[in-house]
């Protein structure tokens, strides 16, 4: 071949923060503290995005908007997570600096690669416990060609993960799967019985005869407001409670997403449950007058961890030691010089 | 438990040579792995895991005197979820297994490395095996929620769940790819992905590389997620073709396979994107079927064997990035001449692995691994990695230290050590020794 592939040729992008950017490679490697807006930015200027789709706010981010490190280390997905996977599942290459001042390089900036160990994946969702995370690779996607929202009325939640994955087994294109409680709707501006929403991703002839199937009983969201709806279940903003209330982030089994909604609206939870019933926030105002905690001790498959409210209404967490043992010894073997705390900073909002 | 000389000589090779273990323990459960690793950390004897055997690397073939331990007696499928998705398994099923389990249902597990009708789940975790749907579907890593595995002193580890987000689930992960040198894994939780209602092929034979590299740019670039988009050059077109006729065009400087799925509505419209990429020169053949799609794969699928009846030969499985696969084959045809040897590419074009079979005269294996060293540090040299799929094992630990340096090997070193001490688990594997050189 004389002239090898033309895109060779073809120089990376550069913008401030960026490493490196070869959009027909479908990977973007990036400093840690570079914005992930700027990182958005760029990729949607060359029409591709972060499949797993990050919040850019809401309580899991108080310092506020994220880096880069800061989506690795926190794991972060967004509605597109039971479809698309998580940070851990985009990360295919990170730089992590101990405090022994070395820079440990793991996975490449390839799609594919088995050689070695592939630490990214125990650096992602470790809150920086193993050294700061100075860079990141990230697995892109192209943006499908077009999106439709439904909002599908009078859905019961616990029929909801069944019926969703009932439109995903006939092959519908979906992206996002979310139940809003009545309340959770009425804050979002849509009407209590516009109660599931739907997102459907990919070609338009696909995206059309998926969208169908739904019938009369659904309503179709205008683009920009389907844009600003995403964005909010995402974030899970409108889930913060007043004073005095509570806010639980629960993951679960998905089949059982429905069945745990019910039973928290039924002690007065406000409930949005998204990831197709696999992830479920729960808002309760006035959380010292309806203890909640025994039904999630009633759901062992579910981890609920407190996002703000009264120390009284932390669930308890099983303890696991053979786990928590050899997270120290990883710690250990990737920062020995460091601390328990080392790297925490860096969850801090972007520059 | 296999003591005797002539059961220890069927376990001493697996895809690659080797000799025969002290002996070997075919346990039927978490707790009967604990008791034998608990015995030989405390007689310090050495233990290597081992699923199907498949592997082309000596990720299993033991090393000095070891107990080799088999999954093959642990193939109960234990749970399905129907509506999560999700169904747990014992290490020792064997991947086609579990999508056959579950097929009715709607539902398949995506990853489907070549061997999938004899490997198991424990290998494939091993390994973070892939294949050719990695593209839409992920690798292993991607499609595990959760683990039971045994450590080399016994302690039991339960990481993950079949919720999202469970404790232990970075080290869940981490055990992906680790040949076994971390954790013996007994269990797993695997996360299923719905069947699509359409499944088409598409062929497209092109006049030059060039010409196809640009088209699958240009397909990747419109959004298009193939389940499979393998682009062969003209000497896999030719090897294919000898071997299992489908139609391949044996003139063809380049062959691109593509297989789609989703609605009929999606499918159609990815095929139309695809012409249009290719644009009207091409003779694009459609099969608007799953089971007319597997003809025309079908001689692509069977290279392995094809290159096996041509003799002698070397399987590579390099990864470079995807802008790059056009230097990738100049390099590859640069050192196959060089090196005497005749090389047959199969690129999946969607993920950067670089599949090359090195044909080589029956007495030219040294010169054929000289060559194969050699692209594989091309593979590095490009920005890519010295192994997308078959893993590092025996076979191509020396050439870790091209593709990372002395810091990035010891800290994968000391991590392998934090889970499982000095040697316990299968030693000798993946990690560089300094004493010896690459053969280049």
């Amino acid at each position: 071949m004389g002239m090898a592939n033309a895109i060779d040729t073809v120089a990376p992008i550069r913008p401030r923060g960026i490493v490196r950017y070869v959009p027909d490679d479908f990977v973007i490697t990036a400093h840690g503290d570079t914005p992930l807006a700027a990182v958005e930015a760029v990729l949607r200027d060359h029409g591709q995005r972060l499949d797993f789709e990050p919040p850019s706010a809401g309580p899991l981010l108080a310092d506020g908007p994220p880096t880069m490190a800061t989506v690795a280390a926190m794991n972060l997905a967004g509605p597109r997570r039971p479809f698309s996977g998580d940070a851990r599942d985009a990360l295919i290459g990170v730089r992590l600096a101990n405090a022994d001042g070395d820079i440990i390089r793991a996975g490449g900036r390839t799609l594919k690669s088995v050689a070695g160990l592939d630490l990214g994946k125990v650096v992602a969702g470790s809150r920086g416990r193993f050294g700061k995370i100075v860079e990141v690779t990230f697995r892109v996607r192209a943006r499908p060609e077009t999106r439709c929202t439904l909002l599908v009325a009078d859905t019961y939640v616990e029929a909801f993960p069944a019926r969703v994955a009932k439109e995903m087994l006939a092959g519908l294109p979906v992206t996002g799967a979310t139940h809003l409680s009545a309340g959770v709707a009425d804050r979002l501006g849509l009407t209590p019985a516009d109660t599931m929403l739907i997102r459907l991703e990919g070609p338009a002839p696909a995206v059309r005869a998926a969208a169908a199937r739904f019938g009369q009983g659904a309503t179709v969201v205008g683009n920009a407001a389907s844009r600003d709806l995403w964005r909010a279940v995402g974030e899970a903003t409108v889930m913060l409670p007043p004073a005095g209330g509570a806010l639980w982030r629960v993951t679960v089994p998905p089949a059982e997403g429905g069945t745990l909604a019910a039973a928290l609206q039924a002690r007065g939870a406000e409930t949005l449950t998204d990831w197709r019933g696999g992830l479920v926030w729960v808002r309760l105002d006035g959380a010292e007058r309806t203890p909640i905690l025994d039904v999630f001790a009633a759901h062992p498959s579910a981890t609920a961890r407190l996002v703000t409210g009264p120390a009284a209404a932390t669930p308890p967490q099983a303890p696991t030691p053979a786990l928590d043992a050899l997270s120290e010894k990883l710690r250990q073997a990737l920062d020995p010089a460091g601390s328990e705390r080392a790297g925490i900073h860096q969850m801090g909002s972007a520059p | 438990m296999i003591a005797g000389d002539t059961g220890r000589r069927t376990y001493a090779a697996d895809g690659s040579a080797g000799h025969a273990p002290l002996a070997i323990v075919l346990p039927e459960s978490t707790e009967q792995v604990q008791a034998v690793m608990r015995l030989c950390f405390e007689a310090g004897i050495p233990v290597v895991p081992r699923g199907a055997g498949t592997n082309f690397t000596g990720a299993t073939a033991p090393v000095g005197d070891c107990m080799m331990v088999g999954t093959t007696r642990m193939r109960r499928i234990l749970a399905f979820d129907p509506v999560g998705g999700t169904v747990t398994v014992e290490a020792g099923v064997r991947n086609l297994d579990v999508s056959d389990h579950v097929r009715d249902a709607g539902w398949f597990y995506a990853p489907d490395p070549s061997s999938r009708r004899t490997c198991t789940i424990g290998g494939n975790i091993g390994t973070n095996s892939g294949g050719a749907g990695h593209l839409r579907y992920g690798s292993t890593a991607n499609n595990v929620t959760a683990l039971t595995a045994v450590l080399a002193d016994g302690t039991r580890l339960d990481v993950g769940g079949t919720a999202y987000e469970q404790p232990g689930d970075g080290i869940g992960r981490l055990l992906c790819g680790s040949e076994g040198q971390l954790a013996l894994v007994t269990e797993a939780c695997l996360r299923l992905v719905p069947q699509p209602p359409a499944i088409w092929g598409l062929m497209l034979p092109f006049n030059d590389m060039d010409h196809a590299l640009a088209a699958s740019a240009a397909i990747l670039r419109a959004g298009v997620l193939p389940r499979q988009f393998d682009l062969l050059d003209g000497a896999a077109i030719r090897l294919c073709e000898a071997h299992n006729p489908c139609g391949y065009l044996v003139d063809a400087a380049a062959l691109l396979l593509v297989e789609l799925g989703g609605l009929d509505e999606e499918v159609q419209a990815h095929a139309a994107t695809i012409s249009a990429a290719a644009g009207p020169d091409v003779p694009v053949r459609i099969a608007r079927s799953a089971e007319k799609a597997a003809a025309l794969w079908r001689g692509r699928s069977t290279i392995y064997g094809a290159a096996a009846r041509r003799g002698a030969y070397i399987a590579l499985d390099g990864a470079v990035p995807l802008s790059t696969f056009g230097s990738a084959l100049d390099r590859i045809a640069v050192e196959a001449g060089a090196h005497g040897v005749t090389a047959a590419t199969v690129l999946h074009a969607g993920d950067g692995t670089v599949h090359t079979f090195l044909m080589h005269a029956p007495d030219a294996v040294a010169r054929a691994q000289c060559c194969a060293n050699a692209i594989r540090k091309a593979c590095v040299e490009l920005g890519g990695s010295v192994s997308s799929e078959y893993g590092v094992g025996l076979s191509k630990r020396d050439l870790m230290a091209a593709e990372f340096d002395t810091i990035d090997l010891a800290a994968q070193d000391r991590v392998r050590l934090a889970f499982a001490g000095v040697g316990a688990l299968n030693p000798g594997k993946v990690f560089p020794d300094p004493a010896r050189t690459v053969a280049a």
